[in-house]
């Protein structure tokens, strides 16, 4: 199941990126790359069928090209700290809201907490039901799935994955 | 036909976003109002003409369903079209926001998918150019 839903992530990731800020993602083949040099955490909480967290790690370079995008501003350098975490907070609350219904299909009710940026110690410890890697032109990014629990058996015979 | 526009949006990105895709879509602008809540989008309302508002769902201080639900509450206000633009995926939730009177735009968006709701809530009409009045 987990190549799969890696998979379903990766297509959710890539398809995000592309519509929202017009940047194009590629899943880095094999283990990929671990994400290193200056990283910007956010997540997304998540209730319903099953609960937990979607959590984006990505390189810092990438963020004044993503908030420079959205905001429709073609001077990357005048893009704000503040704007640069705005803009990465609504891209991980796009891709937590589409993973969702990937996953568990469009009759599950799901409550998302606001988006927000992680620190560190943030991060969840326990073991996540998946990751996926994707490099852009000058960085990387890591997506992960943390669960609290399992999801329920009636979820995972529904889905195709 | 201008229109005078409520965004309301707790991400200042989003709401940049939005204005900018309205652009790509050529919907002509009149006024436009910039809210952070379903408050705040309430006390506009309270003091602006607005024809269309364009609306997330998951907001602080008060959210975009319960916005709707004031909107609709009210004589002034009851009529004018709402536009939810959200990432919400759950098929019972955006049925009851349709039953509400809203339409729905998931999020990610293009500007082609804005433009066509924008037209049809607003019912307006293309020209001979391709722009719209």
């Amino acid at each position: 199941m987990t190549e799969k839903l890696n998979d379903v992530i990766s297509r959710v990731v890539v398809d995000t990126f592309e519509k929202l800020a017009f940047m194009f993602a590629f899943p880095e083949e094999g283990k990929g790359t671990e994400p290193s040099g200056d990283l910007v955490r956010a997540g997304v909480s998540f209730l319903g069928p099953f609960s937990g967290q979607v959590v984006i790690c990505i390189s810092s370079v990438v963020l004044p090209e993503l908030g420079a995008n959205m905001l429709g501003m073609d001077d990357e350098a005048g893009v704000t700290l503040e704007n640069q975490h705005d803009a990465l907070k609504e891209a991980i609350n796009v891709i937590c809201g589409n993973l969702l219904p990937a996953i568990a299909g469009e009759e599950p009710v799901f409550n998302m907490d606001m988006p927000r940026i992680l620190s560190l110690n943030d991060i969840p410890s326990g073991d996540h039901l998946a990751r996926v890697r994707l490099e852009f032109d000058d960085g990387h990014c890591e997506v992960m799935v943390h669960l609290d629990g399992q999801i329920p058996e009636e979820i995972t015979n529904q889905i195709a994955l | 036909m201008a229109i005078n526009l409520l965004v309301v949006d707790d991400s200042k990105v989003m709401r940049a976003m939005v204005l900018k895709t309205m652009g790509m879509a050529e919907i002509p602008l009149s006024e436009v109002y910039e809210a952070s809540n379903g408050q705040e989008g309430l006390d506009l309302l309270d003091n602006h003409w607005i024809d269309l508002a364009i609306v997330d769902i998951n907001m602080p201080v008060m959210n975009g369903e319960e916005l709707i639900d004031r909107m609709k509450e009210n004589p002034e206000t009851k009529d004018i079209p709402v536009v939810v633009i959200s990432t919400e995926g759950s098929k019972a939730r955006i049925e009851r926001l349709q039953r509400k009177g809203a339409t729905f735009i998931h999020k990610p968006f293009s500007a082609e998918a804005i433009r066509d709701t924008v037209k049809h809530v607003l019912k307006m009409e293309d020209r001979d150019d391709g722009k719209i009045e």
